[in-house]
């Protein structure tokens, strides 16, 4: 007995809800970050179950692919936020608005 | 050899003269530089480069008179006149063209009826019929003898269907359709040749040549140019070599006299009206050659901006005269101008007294001669050259050239002379009352002018032209003279380490106030000025005598039947008498009694580049008036000149002469027992006390400058000022200031929503996104 599709959409949205949340509310540039990973996954479940869902094979490859590029992201991501702490000594999200108007 | 091929060389020797100091000498004087001991060309190198120019011009201009004269001789021979009578036919006029200068648009033919609406084509007899058979009726009304020269074209002349309207002559006509009667292959034929210019045409093609014509009056020109221009670019060496500027201003004076000559020697409208424009930017150049004070800066301004007034008609005259001739050459306007403009008509009194403005611009006569008396602050063998003896006599030489026009209205002729008359009284007067040296020879020359007008305003141009070329000789030797006198005293005061104020604006040097007694101090410049004075006061047998009288025995020859030119006659005598007056005044002044200053006691004469040319020009002042000698019934001007200028031989009557000797003696006589040394018989202060608003009338220049400045210079500001405040920095600078403060305004509404906050752009997508996915859900599954 499967799974229905209804419960893997109400899962990745309610991920993706966490996620946005996540990106709005805190400040921490890690837990930012963390939270788009989240949303990226919270996507990428949606893919697979309408994949499993419909038969189709494709929207599996493009979800290693996005899980590829996710990766490469969070390595930049990551990156930064050293940077940033290095040149700020913290890694408060509304502290960098260096680039406002 | 026909020296006549060369005659381009005499304009291009000071053209290249120019190029030469302009563009070659700074290359010529780095590379000197670079030598070893080299320290640069010497600065009077330029001038004697610039003279030897002009020299070798007048060289080249002399031999071509000789050959003008021979060429005469020898025509006048072939015409079967009697050697015995020394009588010779001038020769026709030589035109030289040098290049096709401009050429727009093509000839285009009307074509007033289509084939259908000629009425019974078939009854024309064969061999008269032609194409365009009102065309060719046109040219029977306007010349019936080029009809009969046309017969063995008739058969040519054949377009079967044409229809009404304009069209190009050539292409898109069938060959042997021979519309107009200039499409006609050209066949040497005189007459077929008179028939097509019979014809209006050309509207559509305008066409000029860079060409040159020689005759006598250009002859004339060319030779009192380049003659006195050399003499005066000798003189220059002296009183330039210590100028600072010495290869500006020999630049200077050679491009204004390659222009010059390309004003006298052009054969059309408008390679004349480009060596008038030339003139005028080199008498500009050469007014503010002082730059360096703004009073000199602001004199070649004014000289410059009056000029361009007599300008902006003179070019509504040409455009006026193609518009009629459908060409700008001499030989065929002048030759056409009884035909094409009838006797009185619009067109016959616009054209000329819009020359006659263009004129009194560029020679200074009433109402624009105000520019002249301040164009003496260039430096004073400009003066000479420019302001008395070439330049501003370009308006009485266009008025002989272009006598044919100003023959076709008689009103136009009167107004010649009326303003000539007008501005030799108004000048002579205030001459009378200068203390300036220069400034007395400035309102002296505006008044011959105005002498010279009145001879060609009363038909008697080759007067006007004879006072030309005399006062040419006399007027460029007092300037010089005055120049030398004024260097003496200056070198006078620097002798006694004197340093003595301008007074009344009048630099100390050039006032007459101060000098006296110079003859004894300068003998050489003395001499000279006092010979060049009384030519100009009309001493009986000078060369101003027998030009002046020559004019005013015109005058008096005309107001017998008209009482406007009796009017004029006595204005001419009055004139005349003052003349003499403030001629003697000046010479009394100058010349006589003790010195009355420092300066004029310490004189001493100039050297002998600026002497010799004051010699030769006091010769010239003697013996000038042969060549147009009003007593002899064939001088060389009665036969060279007055073929070209048109009116009569005036000559002169005893009567005539006899009053002039005793106008010119009263004149001179009253300054002498006035200014004159020793015991003054009339004390001229006294006088002047007595007529005193006269004088100050007068002393002022009768406000005509003050009055110009309230009339036209004033108003022209403020719309100026108008145009500035208001349209320029209100309206186009307000426009673009408005869209740039627009687009700041903008950006400060903007920029609050640029929060730099990571966060706030997150919740903004965030927000877009939801908007999106509620309008898609909305198309998708909403009602």
């Amino acid at each position: 007995m499967s799974v229905p599709p209804g419960h893997f959409m109400a899962l990745s949205a309610i991920l993706f809800s966490i996620g946005v949340l996540g990106v709005l509310l805190r400040r921490n540039v890690i837990i930012v970050l963390m939270s788009v990973e989240l949303m990226l996954n919270a996507v990428n479940l949606t893919w697979i179950a309408a994949g499993r869902a419909l038969g189709d094979i494709d929207s599996h490859i493009f979800v290693f692919f996005s899980l590829t590029v996710a990766a490469a992201e969070v390595a930049v991501g990551l990156a930064l936020v050293v940077a940033i702490y290095r040149s700020l000594g913290r890694t408060d999200v509304d502290d960098i608005s260096m680039l406002n108007g | 050899m026909d020296l006549r091929d060369y005659l381009w060389l005499v304009p291009a020797l000071p053209l290249a003269g120019f190029l030469i100091l302009v563009l070659l000498w700074p290359w010529a004087d780095a590379l000197s530089r670079r030598l070893p001991a080299g320290r640069g060309l010497p600065p009077m190198l330029a001038g004697w480069l610039a003279t030897a120019l002009v020299g070798a011009a007048f060289a080249l201009s002399l031999g071509l008179g000789a050959q003008f004269l021979n060429a005469a001789a020898i025509a006048g021979e072939d015409a079967g006149h009697e050697p015995a009578e020394g009588v010779a036919a001038a020769p026709e006029p030589y035109v030289q063209r040098l290049w096709t200068w401009m050429e727009v648009g093509r000839d285009q033919v009307e074509v007033t009826a289509a084939r259908a609406d000629l009425p019974q084509l078939e009854e024309i007899p064969v061999g008269a019929v032609g194409p365009s058979w009102i065309a060719v009726d046109t040219v029977r009304q306007l010349n019936p003898k080029a009809l009969e020269a046309l017969g063995p074209a008739m058969g040519r002349m054949w377009q079967p269907e044409l229809t009404a309207g304009l069209r190009p002559v050539g292409a898109d006509i069938p060959a042997g359709g021979l519309v107009t009667l200039d499409s006609l292959p050209p066949s040497g034929d005189v007459a077929l040749e008179n028939a097509a210019i019979a014809q209006p045409r050309s509207r559509h093609r305008f066409a000029v040549d860079m060409a040159l014509q020689l005759d006598g009056l250009s002859l004339l020109m060319l030779l009192v140019v380049t003659g006195v221009g050399f003499l005066i670019h000798l003189y220059s060496i002296g009183y330039m070599g210590q100028d600072a500027g010495i290869r500006r201003y020999f630049s200077y004076l050679n491009l204004f006299v390659f222009s010059m000559l390309m004003l006298v020697l052009g054969a059309n409208f408008l390679v004349l009206f480009v060596g008038w424009e030339l003139v005028g930017a080199c008498s500009y150049l050469l007014i503010g050659f002082w730059h360096q004070d703004p009073a000199n800066a602001a004199a070649g301004r004014k000289a410059f901006v009056v000029n361009r007034i007599g300008d902006f008609a003179f070019i509504i005259a040409l455009m006026l005269i193609w518009s009629v001739f459908g060409s700008l050459d001499f030989a065929r306007v002048f030759s056409q101008a009884e035909n094409l403009l009838p006797l009185g008509g619009a067109l016959a009194v616009a054209i000329p007294a819009l020359l006659l403005f263009g004129a009194a611009g560029k020679s200074a006569q009433v109402p624009l001669y105000v520019w002249l008396p301040d164009a003496m602050a260039g430096p004073t063998p400009v003066s000479a050259l420019i302001h008395a003896a070439t330049m501003v006599t370009a308006g009485v030489y266009m008025s002989a050239r272009a006598h044919a026009l100003f023959d076709r209205a008689p009103v136009v002729l009167a107004a010649v002379a009326v303003v000539g008359a007008l501005t030799a009284l108004l000048a002579a007067l205030i001459a009378t009352v200068q203390v300036d040296i220069k400034r007395v020879l400035a309102y002296s020359t505006i008044s011959q002018l105005g002498f010279m007008f009145m001879g060609v305003g009363a038909g008697a141009a080759l007067a006007g032209v004879f006072h030309l070329m005399t006062h040419a000789f006399f007027k460029a030797l007092l300037f010089l003279g005055a120049g030398s006198l004024m260097h003496a005293m200056e070198h006078g005061f620097h002798h006694a380490n004197e340093h003595p104020q301008s007074v009344d604006g009048i630099p100390a040097p050039q006032d007459m106030r101060r000098m006296g007694g110079l003859l004894k101090r300068a003998p050489v410049t003395g001499w000279t000025f006092l010979i060049g004075g009384l030519a100009l006061a009309g001493f009986p047998g000078l060369a101003g005598f027998w030009s002046k009288d020559e004019i005013v025995h015109a005058l008096h020859q005309r107001s017998a039947a008209e009482p406007l030119f009796l009017a004029l006659w006595l204005m001419a005598l009055l004139t005349a008498f003052l003349t003499a007056y403030y001629t003697g005044r000046q010479l009394c002044m100058v010349l006589f009694g003790a010195p009355r200053s420092s300066g004029a006691a310490e004189a001493s004469d100039s050297p002998w580049v600026m002497t010799l040319p004051l010699v030769v020009l006091a010769l010239l002042s003697v013996i000038g008036w042969l060549p147009g000698n009003p007593l002899a019934e064939h001088s060389l001007l009665a036969t060279y000149v007055l073929p070209v200028v048109g009116g009569e031989h005036g000559g002169l009557d005893a009567a005539g002469a006899a009053t002039a000797t005793a106008i010119a003696f009263a004149g001179l006589g009253l300054a002498w027992l006035a200014f004159g040394p020793g015991r003054r018989l009339i004390d001229a202060d006294r006088l002047a006390q007595r007529f005193a608003a006269v004088r100050r009338l007068a002393w002022n220049r009768f406000y005509v400058d003050e009055f110009y400045d309230r009339l036209f210079v004033a108003p022209f500001k403020r719309l100026a000022d108008f145009f500035w405040r208001v349209v320029d920095v209100g309206m186009v600078d307000g426009l673009v200031n408005w869209v740039g403060r627009l687009t700041v305004g903008t950006g400060q509404l903007l920029r609050g929503w640029q929060s730099g906050q990571v966060r706030a752009y997150a919740l903004s997508v965030l927000l877009g996104a939801m908007v999106l996915v509620w309008y898609l859900f909305q198309q998708a599954w909403g009602g």
